[in-house]
């Protein structure tokens, strides 16, 4: 047997296994979905607690107004919650536009917080930090600049968090505001919504696991304080501090009727930017959070450890061998001499492809026709094979940064007005 | 005592009486050839070919540059000279040619005027014409830019071939005293590279008789292990219908010898082996330049074993011609005598010899035939090859008009062939094969085959029906995977269904309530 014969054995088992976990992961997503789709989620608070909202924002002029008109349009108690701009170092308008919404609502609780490349300018974490350190309320809710979230999301992810004192943290879900934008867009919104339904409501439905997504959450603040704040030298802070919680004993549950509308990455090199930088984050949390796979005091925890494991180092390495073998198979460089092998397997593979995300689809209104089959068929040959490329770009600048012992450099990712 | 002495030193003069005289020697062509062409010029394309014809007929050969002052010729029987029509002979080499007499062929017009005093530049179009009185049967015009040749000029024998000028005719190759010349030679026309092997071999050969006609061999190309049988056997009782001799090119074998299919392969051949057939092993398919010699004459070993297990001895070697041009390829041609020498597009690795080194193994060489029928000599043994993949009757009509040209078809088994491989000597003659002397039986018995054969493939056949038992389950799991989630999909659309109903009715129930207050608001105010 030849080392091709080896590694495509060690690809099939492997990408099957990860089959068979979404799969598993799916039907539990879709039931909860299911489940919460005839359910009313509101649970009314006799004092509802007082909320501050963060915004980190750097350089958002596109798309700042737009966010925090939202922000101040929640359906929740006007005197219950302040809306905290920290406008982190920014080079462009964005501190004349949250001045003059100021201007307009006087009577409104907006604090913006202007940092200069002292204090700010090193990222998302650092920038929640500060606003953290004005901050009065005994719940705190974060969102991203881009985000446009639905009236009733803050007041959905309050109830729920109030209520159950187990939770942590509790998440809403997350959509495209600009699907149509371009076909990256079209792709990222299937991706975003099949992650939601099979991994974080199946992770959930089953092991009551979700890992926090950087935006449209709410956290007790006693939390963060225990935890000393967010960890400034992680490029995903939300990854992060969920497995602080999830250390902590908490859980962390998450809501889809809590809707927000974001803009994601119309430019493939806006895209790949933003994935490496969430990959490289993932993969120092993964790095800091290993050892407890190990440790029976981890909990559930390690479930997620494990997942993350799966994810970013099985599944990348099952796709780089598959893809290399094929790849030098055609050019002649490589030959599988194992029997068994056939087409109809590898066709099989991309039916249960389709069929899985399409169901996610299926749990979304104007998401689920024939366009979007073909899309995702599209995908798994196109923007499926750039993620492992995203991976192990981030795994050499991972590899690089620690040789080095180099900060981070923190990748702003770009906006557009839509 | 001086009886004694006189006994001792008659019996040493009797000793060396008996020993191979050196004047033997000297007897044998020991070619001269002088070059000094240019890369990517005709010349140099001429150069290449007799570079390769000199490999091809075994030829003692010494090659020299063309400036390289020479002031004693004796030591060559004949020289060749192949010089760019502008540049020149060393001086005293030219010298030394024409005082020795030693007969010159000359290629082209360089240098000619140094060796000969009586040549003639042609003015007017020139067109050479190559028809062939001679072996090959070609003709053809090229026309030669104005003054662009040099003739020789006196009386004298030609050797074929003719030049008009102004539609006057002159010789194209011509020999006047010492000196023959050939006033124009294409390296890119098989037949002109046919027409000067046996110009060549004419020039060379000392007796009024015609030289040695060598034959051809025909080839069954790319025989793979496991091809069935009775397409061979289609092909193969053709030729034998035809009245044809003919070998197999065996293409080698590394693993899974023992397989029933390769032992039923080998059957077949041990029976064409029984009637006559030749077989030669092809050489594993590496690039020369990256080969480990070492490594490659293992998988020969190898390969060679996977045969002569089933008593099939192949006595021949077929090898990308490149091999017999360098060190490194001759090294590893040595254990053969006769070698199949195949053209390949492979350049020739490294420098070129100064010596036609493959030579010293003293190997019997084939060349294959050019595909061109008119390219036609005898001047060295040629082999035509045959698809195996083409269909009988295609084969049938080109063995016809093979044995209709004036080839010889000649055996493989005929001719004396030995080879050393893995600490065995391998003879084959017309008495048949010995293996370290001892005769083998070539005579055919059919094999018998055990009734389950148990392919032991070890893990990997584990693995292999690991893995087709793993398809049953892939299947039934995407089965009821798909099934579930084209369920859930449909259980979805209808909830999606419902709530857009729902939401159209509340829609139009706002609407109705807002027109209702509406009217009561007129009635009001009314």
């Amino acid at each position: 047997m030849s080392i091709a014969d080896y590694l495509t054995l060690f690809a099939m088992i492997a990408i099957w296994t990860l089959m068979g976990i979404n799969v598993f992961l799916s039907v539990g997503g879709f039931i909860y979905y299911y489940r919460m789709a005839k359910t009313d989620p509101h649970i009314p608070l006799e004092e509802y607690p007082f909320v501050s909202v963060m915004v980190p924002a750097h350089n958002e002029s596109a798309v700042i107004q737009r966010t925090v008109r939202a922000l101040l349009n929640f359906d929740y108690p006007k005197d219950r919650y302040e809306v905290i701009v920290i406008n982190d170092n920014s080079s462009d308008d964005t501190a004349e536009k949250l001045k003059r919404i100021q201007a307009q609502n006087p009577d409104r609780m907006l604090i913006v917080v202007n940092t200069d490349n002292k204090v700010g300018g090193k990222g998302k974490s650092n920038a929640l930090n500060i606003g953290f350190s004005v901050a009065k309320g005994t719940v705190f809710a974060i969102y991203d600049a881009d985000n446009t979230p639905e009236p009733q999301a803050l007041r959905l992810l309050v109830e729920n968090l109030m209520a159950d004192e187990s939770l942590g943290a509790v998440i809403g879900k997350f959509r495209t505001r600009n699907r149509n934008a371009s076909l990256m867009t079209r792709f990222v919104n299937i991706e975003t919504l099949a992650h939601q339904c099979m991994n974080q409501a199946g992770r959930w439905f089953f092991f009551k696991l979700c890992t926090i997504p950087g935006t449209n959450f709410v956290i007790h603040r006693h939390i963060i304080e225990e935890i000393g704040g967010w960890d400034p030298d992680a490029l995903s802070e939300d990854t992060e501090i969920s497995f602080r919680i999830y250390r902590m004993g908490y859980k962390i549950r998450m809501l889809p009727q809590a809707v927000t509308w974001e803009q994601e990455p119309f430019k493939l090199s806006i895209w790949f930017k933003q994935r490496t930088r969430w990959a490289m984050g993932n993969l120092y949390v993964l790095k800091n959070n290993f050892k407890y796979i190990f440790d029976p005091k981890g909990g559930l925890m390690r479930l997620d450890v494990l997942y993350y494991t799966l994810v970013y180092i099985l599944m990348m390495t099952a796709l780089v061998c598959s893809d290399s073998i094929f790849v030098l198979g055609i050019l002649g460089y490589a030959h599988v001499s194992l029997g068994g092998l056939s087409t109809l397997v590898w066709v099989l593979a991309c039916t249960l492809f389709v069929c899985n995300v399409m169901l996610t689809l299926a749990l979304e209104k104007n998401e689920f026709s024939l366009q979007s089959a073909f899309l995702v068929l599209l995908m798994l040959f196109s923007y499926a094979k750039l993620w492992v490329v995203v991976v192990l770009k981030a795994l050499w600048m991972s590899i690089k940064r620690a040789a080095t012992k180099s900060e981070f450099t923190w990748y702003k990712t770009e906006r557009s007005a839509d | 005592m001086f009886k004694r002495v006189l006994t001792l030193l008659l019996a040493v003069v009797l000793c060396l009486g008996m020993l191979p005289a050196p004047a033997a020697l000297a007897d044998e062509e020991n070619v001269l050839i002088l070059t000094d062409v240019e890369g990517d010029s005709r010349m140099e394309a001429a150069f290449e070919y007799l570079y390769r014809l000199m490999a091809y007929t075994n030829a003692l050969v010494t090659y020299e540059d063309a400036w390289t002052d020479i002031s004693d010729v004796s030591a060559y029987t004949s020289v060749i000279v192949l010089v760019e029509p502008d540049r020149r002979l060393s001086d005293i080499t030219a010298w030394a040619i024409r005082q020795s007499g030693v007969k010159t062929f000359v290629i082209g017009s360089g240098g000619l005027e140094q060796l000969s005093p009586n040549t003639m530049r042609p003015e007017g179009s020139v067109v050479v014409r190559w028809s062939a009185e001679g072996e090959s049967e070609g003709s053809g015009d090229i026309l030669v830019k104005d003054n662009g040749i040099l003739l020789l000029q006196g009386e004298g024998e030609s050797l074929g071939g003719q030049v008009f000028v102004n539609s006057e005719s002159y010789p194209l190759c011509k020999t006047v005293g010492d000196i023959t010349h050939l006033a124009y030679f294409d390296a890119e026309s098989n037949v002109m590279c046919a027409m000067l092997a046996s110009m060549i071999q004419l020039w060379q050969w000392p007796y009024e008789n015609a030289p040695t006609a060598y034959g051809s061999y025909v080839v069954l190309d790319r025989v793979y292990p496991f091809y069935e049988p009775s397409r061979l056997m289609e092909i193969t009782d053709m030729l034998e219908e035809e009245g044809v001799p003919f070998a197999l090119a065996l293409m080698p074998i590394y693993d899974h010898a023992e397989y029933p299919a390769m032992k039923h392969f080998c059957e077949y051949l041990r029976y064409l082996q029984n009637r006559g057939a030749g077989m030669i092993l092809s050489m594993p398919q590496v690039t020369l330049s990256q080969v480990d010699s070492e490594e490659l004459i293992r998988h020969m070993e190898i390969a060679y074993s996977a045969y002569s297990a089933y008593a099939v001895y192949p006595t021949a070697l077929q090898a990308p011609e490149v091999y017999l041009l360098c060190e490194k390829g001759i090294d590893i041609l040595k254990s053969f005598r006769t070698i199949f020498a195949v053209k390949t597009a492979e350049p020739i690795p490294g420098h070129r010899l100064t010596t036609n080194a493959a030579r010293k193994d003293g190997h019997q060489i084939i060349v294959s035939a050019w595909e061109d029928d008119q390219a036609f000599t005898t001047s060295f043994a040629q082999a035509i090859y045959l698809d195996v993949n083409e269909d009988v009757e295609t084969l049938r009509q080109y063995v016809r008009r093979i044995k209709a040209s004036r080839r010889v078809l000649k055996s493989l088994t005929q001719m004396e062939n030995t080879l050393f491989l893995s600490d065995n000597y391998i003879v084959q003659n017309e008495q048949g094969v010995t293996v370290n002397g001892v005769k083998v039986d070539l005579n055919f018995y059919p094999f018998s085959y055990e009734a389950d054969y148990e392919f032991d493939r070890g893990f990997a056949q584990y693995l292999t029906d690991q893995i087709e038992t793993s398809n049953k389950l892939i299947l039934i799991f995407v089965f009821i995977a798909c099934t579930l989630f084209i369920t859930f999909t449909l259980l979805s659309r209808r909830v999606m269904r419902k709530e857009l109903v729902q939401g159209m009715n509340k829609k139009r129930q706002k609407v109705k309530t807002a027109e209702n207050e509406a009217t009561m608001q007129e009635v009001d105010q009314g």
